[in-house]
């Protein structure tokens, strides 16, 4: 007599559920040297470490876009097997208010394109770092990221996260602009930020967990 | 017409996220036959994020079962609007519950977060109550088709719990003047398991075999043995690691040994 096991079919055809996570990354002249070794040391792990999770490796999606004087869309969103992790430079300026604006349009853009494929997706996560004060680009542009945020947040659309890293950079402004508590990172410990990112992202990408992420701490390499 | 009754059979199973954490299942249900001819099914998901939701369904699934159940001895109205209403009335008392359950412990009342989901089936009326995720499929001379599907939401993960402040506006109830001959209960585990997304209809090679299953259980010890093996194995294991619970009632020839039962991670 075959187990109930064997006679019951279970459905292979639905799509995975999407978790994209923007990382918003500051590329100003300020960031050279060991900062920008360091965040590019930590991007190569991040996709190892989600890589190396069933579940995660399945459902998370990565998208870099880098800040200075220009706000470059460095890797498209796409799943984190086909993600080739950056080797960045540093240089110029800190336009942090554009960098907000086109990371929210590139999400939307995502979102736009997994409801035309039927996929369900979770709440995208927007991850920013940045070193220092927005610098060289119209004031404006940080009054509608500001906005815009604060919009996308009370619908529920994204997930905010801000980590300034050295001292010249000023918490409470971004704080202000993400609408988020902003922390600051412990010397240029990207390795174990992106360690707490990677698993982060898999409890996120792990079936239903509320409307609250149960994150684990980020004492490891954070200040608030 | 032979006299019929349900035959019913309830599992909630530990997924491998909670065991790798050590955290106990948090989906509970219940259900009770009613003379011979109602069905009283409850299931409940407690939230992840929350410390005790295995706490908070539990008792939302006992309370809720054991009400809906006095209520059908007391005998059911006619109209839609009364059944409406009873079953708004006992998922507002089953939110009190829930409340007053963590005042008592001295918790936020979002510690015991869960969904919640409640049917009635018997002769001419089918009506189920649902907040949150999860499904409810019934079987009946067309096949199987969802009668209550996972809330409407942008975000899988994401859902309504009977602690949420828009609980009660969020509910969604559904009345039919209708027998149906089979009745399944589940939990979000098995929601992408079961059913096809994004439409939610009933995925039929995975519930045609289990009302077969269930119509042909004259062994309850060893069927209930089948049943949970099923839900804790590796097919099921290798889809999702969340918590499963399926309750899965038949309608069949009388009598049937009765008790009403509930259940956590059995």
């Amino acid at each position: 007599m075959p187990s109930l096991e064997d006679q019951i079919a279970i459905n292979e055809d639905n799509p995975e559920p999407r978790c994209a996570c923007a990382l918003l990354l500051d590329t100003s002249g300020s960031m050279t040297g060991e900062r920008i070794e360091e965040l590019n040391a930590g991007l190569a792990t991040l996709r190892d470490e989600i890589m190396g999770d069933d579940l995660a490796r399945l459902r998370v999606e990565l998208g870099v876009i880098t800040f200075d004087s220009e706000v470059n869309v460095v890797r498209d969103f796409a799943p984190v097997a086909e993600f080739d992790p950056p080797t960045l430079t540093a240089q110029h300026q800190t336009f942090t208010g554009t960098a907000i604006l086109t990371a929210l349009e590139k999400l939307e853009a995502r979102k736009a394109f997994y409801r035309q494929e039927g996929l369900p997706y979770f709440r995208p996560w927007l991850f920013l770092i940045t070193d220092g004060r927005p610098e060289g680009e119209a004031p404006e542009k940080l009054e509608e990221a500001k906005n815009r945020l604060a919009a996308a947040q009370q619908h529920n659309h994204v997930k905010v996260f801000a980590v300034g890293v050295g001292d010249n950079v000023d918490l409470d402004q971004i704080g202000t602009v993400t609408g988020t508590k902003a922390v600051r990172l412990k010397g240029t410990n990207f390795k174990d930020m992106f360690a707490w990112l990677s698993e982060s992202m898999k409890r996120v990408s792990s079936s239903k967990l509320g409307t609250q992420v149960k994150l684990a701490s980020i004492d490891d390499w954070a200040t608030a | 017409m032979t006299a019929t009754s349900w035959r019913v059979f309830g599992a909630s199973v530990r997924g491998s996220s909670h065991e790798a954490r050590d955290t106990p299942c948090q989906d509970a249900h219940a259900f009770e036959v009613v003379d011979d001819a109602w069905l009283v099914a409850a299931v409940a998901d407690g939230a992840g994020s929350a410390s005790h939701s295995q706490i908070g369904s539990a008792l939302a699934v006992r309370h809720a079962a054991a009400r809906l159940a006095a209520e059908v001895r007391r005998g059911l109205r006619d109209d839609d609007g009364a059944v409406e209403r009873a079953l708004r009335a006992i998922v507002e008392d089953t939110r009190d519950v829930l409340f007053d359950d963590a005042r008592a412990r001295e918790l936020e009342p979002g510690e015991l977060s869960c969904t919640f989901l409640l049917v009635l089936a018997g002769p001419r009326l089918t009506a189920s109550i649902h907040v949150g995720d999860g499904a409810i499929v019934a079987r009946s001379d067309g096949g199987a088709r969802t009668f209550s599907v996972p809330e409407p939401s942008e975000h899988p993960n994401e859902t309504t719990f009977l602690t949420s402040p828009n609980a009660i506006e969020s509910a969604r109830v559904f009345i039919e003047r209708a027998t149906v001959d089979g009745i399944a209960l589940m939990s979000d585990g098995l929601q992408m398991l079961a059913l096809k997304y994004p439409s939610w209809a009933p995925f039929t090679p995975f519930f045609e075999p289990l009302f077969a299953f269930v119509a042909k259980a004259d062994d309850a010890v060893a069927a209930k043995t089948d049943f949970e093996r099923f839900l804790g194995s590796k097919k099921v294991r290798a889809k999702t690691d969340d918590d499963v619970t399926l309750v899965l009632a038949r309608r069949v020839a009388a009598p049937v040994a009765q008790g009403d039962h509930a259940g956590g991670d059995d």
